[in-house]
């Protein structure tokens, strides 16, 4: 039997792999917002530390626990975005980061693991935006 | 003694008798419902669909003497009188009702206590009044193999403080038994009240109020193969007597005036506004149900599949079996985990492998709090559970590990 067997597509090999090196790990030293977020069902608890610009987002670091599907999106999500205009994070959406893990369709509780990073990189920058305001 | 035969049983059951039926290993979380009691409540909402207690018509009194009848069944059952048995709409409810109920009777520097593995159901609702009414909140801890530490038990029931002593009677998170009968003993002994969430004994082994002598007793329908929104509040009768409404609103009341109002006599003083007739029904269906099966029998098949799993899931590398070793007195269920693989991720493995899994907290975060963990993952196993599912659960798990490379 293959190591990934079909009925485990969102265990993928590079799903694995970021949960196990996650990239970006690892909170800023001197970050313009920090921000986290956790979900209830399944006790994810990521923090992200973020640098921001010029209207782009230069740094990102994140901290904390929760399952592969959390961790690889935000260790994915995380690389991607630094470099991104802070507008262009601001409008990415759920599918987005479906399409971004490559995991197929994703469902209820599942969905949330995998939005979790955006859900915290999106808040922590709106948040941040009316505070400079 | 009867034996369960649980393929025999599954055709009892109309979501396990399918083709590519999934393998339901979910039942402390939610049980299947027997055509018994799928019957029983088709017959009252198709032949004598009306409102209890006070039509004057046949399909109302048949109605009455069904819902009433149920509550018998249910009495007998626990060994209670009817009077004492409360319907309700689950254990969450029999549980907020009683801490609503007895919080305004106890003042400042009065204490509750309760294990680390209470159900949130029983830490919130005290957690929140203790704020209000300021009374202290004291927990007995277990040992490391999740049994009770009856040492500190002992030591902590000692305070003539206490009011009220709340205890699970089988952890749904660990499947640890608590030995109810002895801590009764010691908190009536310092005269406290004695609560028992029995959600996940009722049902699953022998519960008789009058051997465990607690003064309230609750647990839910739907895990005992009734339908969702039905439970009991068992309450001695003085106990009962003694208490103030819940919920106010019709059935509960005796007279009313603008003024005042006069309450009913047990159980309906507790019981407002038209109740979950069909649920009630049905519930008593689960009780015959119950009584045919062989509660004993049905006690002896989930031990030997919980020691099944228990001895099936220790053989693969990595895991981690949390709970009261084989061999011990044990709830219907196995939590565990694998090193390296979060519990909804392993969890999700298995569910896309056909098995009904719960992953997570289950509903008792301080508990993981204390064990350091994140969650588990739990199976827990009903009379429709063959040997089979044990071996295709311990054969998915291992494939988990193939999938994490550990």
């Amino acid at each position: 039997m293959s190591r990934r067997s079909p009925v485990d597509p969102v265990f993928r090999e590079n799903i694995i792999d970021h949960y196990r090196n996650p990239r970006r790990f690892g909170l800023l030293d001197s970050p313009d917002f920090v921000r986290r977020e956790s979900n209830f069902s399944c006790g994810d608890d990521l923090e992200f530390s973020v640098r921001v610009r010029k209207g782009a987002i230069v740094d990102v670091g994140f901290a904390g626990q929760g399952c592969a599907l959390s961790i690889a999106a935000a260790s994915m999500l995380s690389e991607r975005a630094i470099g991104m205009r802070t507008a262009d994070l601001e409008s990415m959406a759920d599918g987005d980061i479906v399409a971004m893990l490559g995991v197929g369709q994703l469902t209820g509780s599942r969905l949330r693991c995998a939005t979790l990073a955006l859900k915290a990189l999106k808040g922590g920058l709106a948040d941040w935006n009316k505070s400079r305001k | 003694m009867k034996r369960i035969d649980p393929h025999r049983l599954r055709s009892e059951f109309p979501m396990l008798f399918r083709k590519n039926s999934p393998t339901y290993l979910d039942s402390a979380a939610s049980g299947q419902t027997p055509k018994a009691v799928l019957r029983a409540m088709d017959g009252y909402y198709r032949r004598y669909r009306a409102n209890v207690h006070r039509g004057m018509y046949p399909a109302s009194e048949r109605a009455t003497e069904e819902y009433e009848g149920a509550r018998k069944k249910l009495a007998g059952f626990l060994n209670a009188d009817p009077r004492e048995v409360v319907f309700t709409r689950g254990t969450t409810e029999s549980l907020n009702l009683l801490a609503y109920c007895l919080a305004p009777t106890l003042k400042p520097g009065d204490e509750v206590v309760m294990t680390v593995m209470e159900h949130h159901s029983t830490i919130v609702p005290w957690q929140q009044l203790a704020k209000r009414y300021g009374f202290e909140i004291k927990y007995i801890g277990i040992d490391g193999d999740g049994q009770l530490d009856m040492a500190s038990a002992r030591e902590i029931l000692k305070s003539k403080k206490i009011r009220i002593v709340s205890l699970i009677h089988v952890s749904n998170a660990l499947g640890t038994v608590v030995p109810i009968r002895e801590l009764v003993g010691l908190a009536h002994g310092v005269g406290a009240q004695v609560i028992v969430d029995a959600a996940q004994s009722v049902g699953h082994r022998p519960v008789d109020v009058r051997d465990l002598d607690c003064d309230f007793l609750a647990f839910s329908g739907h895990k005992m193969f009734g339908p969702t929104g039905i439970g009991v509040l068992f309450g001695k009768a003085g106990r009962l007597e003694a208490m103030s409404p819940f919920l106010y609103g019709g059935d509960m009341i005796s007279r009313v005036t603008f003024e005042e109002s006069q309450w009913n006599e047990l159980p309906w003083k507790f019981e407002a506004g038209t109740p979950n007739v069909a649920g009630a029904i049905g519930l008593g269906a689960a009780v015959d149900f119950i009584g045919e099966l062989g509660l004993e029998a049905i006690h002896r098949h989930e031990t030997e599949i919980t020691a099944r799993a228990i001895r099936r899931l220790s053989r693969i590398r990595d895991i981690v079996i949390y709970g009261p070793p084989d061999g011990t007195d044990r709830g219907n269920l196995v939590s565990f985990g694998l090193k390296g693989i979060h519990p909804h991720d392993l969890t999700d493995i298995l569910g896309r492998k056909g098995l009904c899994l719960r992953g997570g907290h289950h509903c008792a975060m301080p508990l993981m709090l204390l064990l350091g963990l994140a969650g588990t993952t739990r199976a827990s196993f009903s009379v429709f559970n063959a040997r089979e599912d044990v071996d295709a659960l311990a054969r998915a798990v291992g494939s988990a590990v193939k999938i994490f490379g550990i």
